[in-house]
Order: structure tokens, then sequence, then C-alpha cells
């Protein structure tokens, strides 16, 4: 079922240096990893990004399977993009070829290479909140949106949907199981048909999901204002996070690992 | 028509190390025209045990035979009928009608049957069909809604019938009105029910035989009567007895001579009654 697939990177909890750093700290050096993914132009390049990744796992404790089980629905995504890449790559010397479909020797590097990048981008964004709770992630995104509110950024409201949205993601696809099942009991068909009746056949599923998510949030809403809630103004933290000298030598880190990402370009 | 399981275990995210085990070992047959209560704690294995006896999931242990047949993946048996729990929220369409027809239809029912189809089924919820087919489902109040919704499963016409908590939410009306219904059903129309409850009190009132779960294990399996006076493994999973039958029980750890059989309020009164000798006549 979709539940059972999709959980990617829930929280992991076990004690590490990595799930002690400041979530500042965390969300940038992820950022940092994925635009370094786009410096990247050759093999040192991804052995690089491959390495730091493999590290960050073995440092953040964290097991394989857990690790593994977020992974699983990107690997299949990530093959997609290698193989439409191998077969729509027209530079190289051809290999194959029947009709329209060429198969060249660059675009077959040139596949790999982006299906590695797509596997790389997603794995270490999981990393984040694997080892990162929500609230923490909540706290550390305001955090890092606060000098914007100079310009009348909300950086709360920001922060505070990004982390409802992130909290009701396995609800809603419990739901989303549930009503699927339902339907079927009502002699519904899904992947049957041709195009237009599947799309059709998606009503009786997106009608449902959606009065569900609109009930869900206003009940939030509503429960939310009962406990006084009036956004992010004058409202204190139980737990406040300190940026610690560790924090910014994680960064320094990753500026080291952009550093030498440019030089291995050269190569 | 018959079901029947044989060693079936069920268990969510199978082959993972997060594998969470909600049916262990069950071994369970009903025949037709029976009308049983499922019974447990809320997270005993009910609404598991009702989507595997309805052929909707597959059981990773053991078999499910259904009619004598294995369902498949994918498949369902249009002679069982699963009114999930609040079905309400599984409404989509933009008319009762359609509403109620989409189970037909999906069957195959052609549009010439539809009509009559929807009006019967309609009736025997007790909703005017020319007042509401054309009205959107969600227009109607909670309990109309779940109306609409068992509508369009007694319009598939199964000859089983496996209701998850239906009355789960309703008033005391609705609750009634619920059970006048199943009850007609499996009298007046043959039907097998199974009903899946943690109110004791309804449970007694209504089914012939009680199946008990508890942590995923069916640990009772009888007539009501023989199933409410396991007193002792009813507490252990967690389960109470019926209003009136803990009422008799407190009489008698009072003294007072009055035999531990009565579940039902009807049977206590007479009991009562009979101990105060004024006869036991509603």
């Amino acid at each position: 079922m979709f539940k059972e697939k999709l959980l990617i990177g829930q929280y992991y909890p076990v004690d590490s240096p990595i799930h002690r750093l400041d979530a500042r700290a965390k969300i940038l050096a992820s950022l940092i990893y994925m635009i370094t993914l786009f410096v990247v132009n050759n093999w040192w390049g991804y052995a690089l990004m491959a390495a730091v990744f493999i590290l960050y796992t073995a440092i953040s404790r964290l097991p394989m399977t857990a690790v593994w089980r977020g992974l699983k629905v990107i690997i299949y995504f990530s093959i997609l993009t290698m193989v439409f890449n191998f077969f729509f790559y027209d530079q190289g010397e051809i290999i194959w070829q029947y009709k329209a479909l060429i198969l060249t020797d660059q675009g077959i590097l040139h596949g790999i290479a982006m299906g590695l990048r797509l596997l790389l981008l997603v794995a270490f964004a999981s990393l984040l909140t694997l080892t990162t709770t929500p609230i923490q992630l909540t706290d550390g995104l305001e955090g890092l949106f606060k000098p914007l509110t100079v310009i009348k950024f909300p950086a709360h409201e920001i922060a505070m949907m990004t982390s409802i949205a992130l909290r009701f993601i396995p609800t809603i696809l419990e739901e989303f199981d549930r009503i699927i099942l339902a339907q079927r009991a009502r002699g519904a068909t899904i992947s049957q048909g041709s195009f237009l009746n599947r799309v059709k056949a998606l009503i009786p599923l997106m009608v449902p999901l959606f009065v569900a998510a609109f009930r869900r949030a206003e009940e939030l809403a509503q429960a939310m204002e009962a406990k006084c809630y009036r956004g992010g103004e004058g409202r204190s933290r139980w737990k406040v996070a300190k940026w610690h000298q560790r924090d910014s030598e994680y960064l320094l880190v990753f500026t080291a690992i952009v550093v030498v990402a440019v030089l291995l370009r050269g190569i | 028509m018959q079901i029947e399981l044989t060693k079936a275990s069920y268990s969510y995210q199978a082959d993972s190390p997060f594998a969470v085990e909600a049916l262990h070992d069950i071994d369970l047959t009903i025949d037709a025209n029976e009308l049983v209560a499922i019974i447990g704690h809320s997270g005993s294995g009910k609404s598991t045990l009702a989507q595997l006896l309805a052929g909707l999931i597959l059981p990773t242990a053991g078999s499910v035979l259904i009619d004598g047949a294995k369902p498949s993946k994918g498949g369902v048996f249009r002679q069982v009928g699963l009114v999930f729990q609040y079905p309400e929220q599984q409404l989509f369409a933009e008319t009762i009608f359609e509403e109620v027809a989409f189970g037909a239809k999906n069957y195959g029912a052609s549009e010439q049957e539809l009509a009559g189809i929807v009006e019967s089924a309609l009736t025997e919820v007790d909703l005017q069909p020319q007042q509401f087919m054309e009205r959107s489902p969600f227009s109607l109040s909670g309990g109309q809604k779940r109306r609409v919704a068992i509508a369009s499963i007694l319009a598939i016409n199964p000859q089983i019938m496996i209701l998850d908590e239906p009355t789960a939410g309703l008033d005391q009306r609705g609750r009634r009105w619920i059970i006048d219904l199943v009850k007609r059903l499996w009298q007046q129309q043959g039907k097998t029910i199974i009903w899946i409850s943690h109110n004791m009190e309804e449970v007694a009132d209504i089914a012939q035989r009680i199946v008990v779960l508890s942590a995923g294990k069916k640990i009772l399996d009888g007539d009501p009567h023989q199933v409410f006076a396991a007193e002792q493994q009813l507490f252990t999973s967690g389960l109470d007895l019926p209003q009136p039958a803990q009422l008799v029980r407190r009489l008698r750890q009072r003294g007072i001579p009055l035999s531990a059989q009565a579940i039902t309020a009807q049977e206590a009164y007479q009991e009562i009654a009979a101990w105060l000798g004024g006869g036991g006549d509603v």
C-alpha cells in the first residue's frame, strides 16, 4: 500500500553527532549539498558526493534499513531518468539505433550521471528529515527565514505551514489507502480501461480525499484557535535552539566540500 | 455461501523490519444466513478481519475461501458487501442517485435496471427516492449520509453484509434504526450478517454468535450467553460485560438469587421481575 512504500525520511530517533546539530546548520548543509550536486561535472565529483553521503549516513548512526526504505521509491524514478537520458541524448558515437531511438556512448554515461544525481539529491534530503524532528525542522526554518521578516516575509507562518504539511503526509496516505479499499469494495476498478476511464475512476478516490483533507484542516484550525494560537508574534519556545561552535565547524566542512567539488571540475 | 478462514494471518508491511502482525492464526467459518458479531478492543484486528473476510486484502499466511474460491489480488467478491467504518466519508458523487448507483453500475447493471435498484435501495434505508435522488449527498445530515452509504452497498445486493462499527458516532435513534435494518436484512432477505462492534449491549442484543478478538487472536467463539459467561477472558482483553449483565452480576454479589444468564435488558428485566414476584411480562 502507499503508506508502506512512501514514508520517505520519517524521523529516526538515535543519538548521534548529526542528530545533535542545530537544525539550521543541517538545513543549510543540505542546501549546499544539493547545489554542489549541480556543480559537479565528472566522475570524480560524483565519487566525492557519494562518499560524503555514505560518511554522513555512517556518522548519523542510522540503520541501513531506515535509509533504504526511504530510497526504494526514488530508485524507480532514478532508473527511469537514467533510461530516458540513454535514449534522448544525441551526442557521441551511436552504438545502437532503432528508428528514432538512439543509444550513444556518451548518452549512457550521461544517463548514469543524471540517475545518480537524482538519487543522491533525494537521499541526502531524506537524511535531513531522518535526523531532525519535525519541530526542530520548523524552528530551524523559521530561524533561517527570520532576517526576511524585515521585508514582511511571513517567516513563522511559512514554517508552521511546512511543518503541518509534513505532519499530515502519513495521515493522508493512510486515508487514501482506506478510500481505495472502500471504493474497491463498491466494485470500482482503478487500473483498467482506456485513459479517459482511468481518469474518471480517480474521481471516487479524489473527492473523498479532498473532503477529508478540508475537514481535517478545519478541525485543526479550530483546535489551534481554541488553544489561543495567534501566529508567531510574542510566541516563546520550550526548547530554544542554540548555535554551537560545532555547528559552525560543520558548515565549514560543507564549504570545503564545495571548494573541492569546484576544483574537481577542472580535472 | 460460506466464508472459511484457515490459520489466516495478516501482517502490515510484511517482509520488512517494520512488520506488524494484525491477525494471527485465525480459524473461522461463517455459514449462510448467520448473524455473527465480531468484538474486540481497539487495535485487536477487527477491521483487518473485516477486510480479509471481504477478500479485499489477502492473508500473509494461511488461507481464505469465499464460497469455496480463493480471493485474487485486486479482485473483489460481488456477493460480499463491506460497509466500512464511517462509510459516509467515501461519498463522492454529485447526486444521491449516482452515489447509490455507483456500485451496481460497476458490477454491470444496465441503465434501465439502475432506476429500480436505486429506488428500492433508498426505500430500504427510509429515504424517499423522489425527494432525495437528485440532491447532493453532501447536503445531508451525518445520519442521512450514512444511510446513503449503506444504500450504495445494498444496491449491489450482496449475499453477505459485513458492517464495520455501523453505529459509531450515531445517536440512540440512529443506532436503533441501523440495528432494525440489519435484523430485517437478516430475517427477511436471508442475508449473512457480520457485525463488527465494541458496543457490548448492541452485540448482546442482536448477535446469534459472537467472535472475540484480542491482540490479533481469536480467543472466544460461541453464542452470546457462552461468550459473556467467560468474564475473565473478556476482562483481560479489555472488554466489559453488557450493562444489564453487569447489573445482574452486582445484584448476585449482594446475595440476590438471580441466575447469571441475563445479558440483554429484556432478560435482566425478566429475572429481576421474577425475583420481585411480579412475573416477567414486558
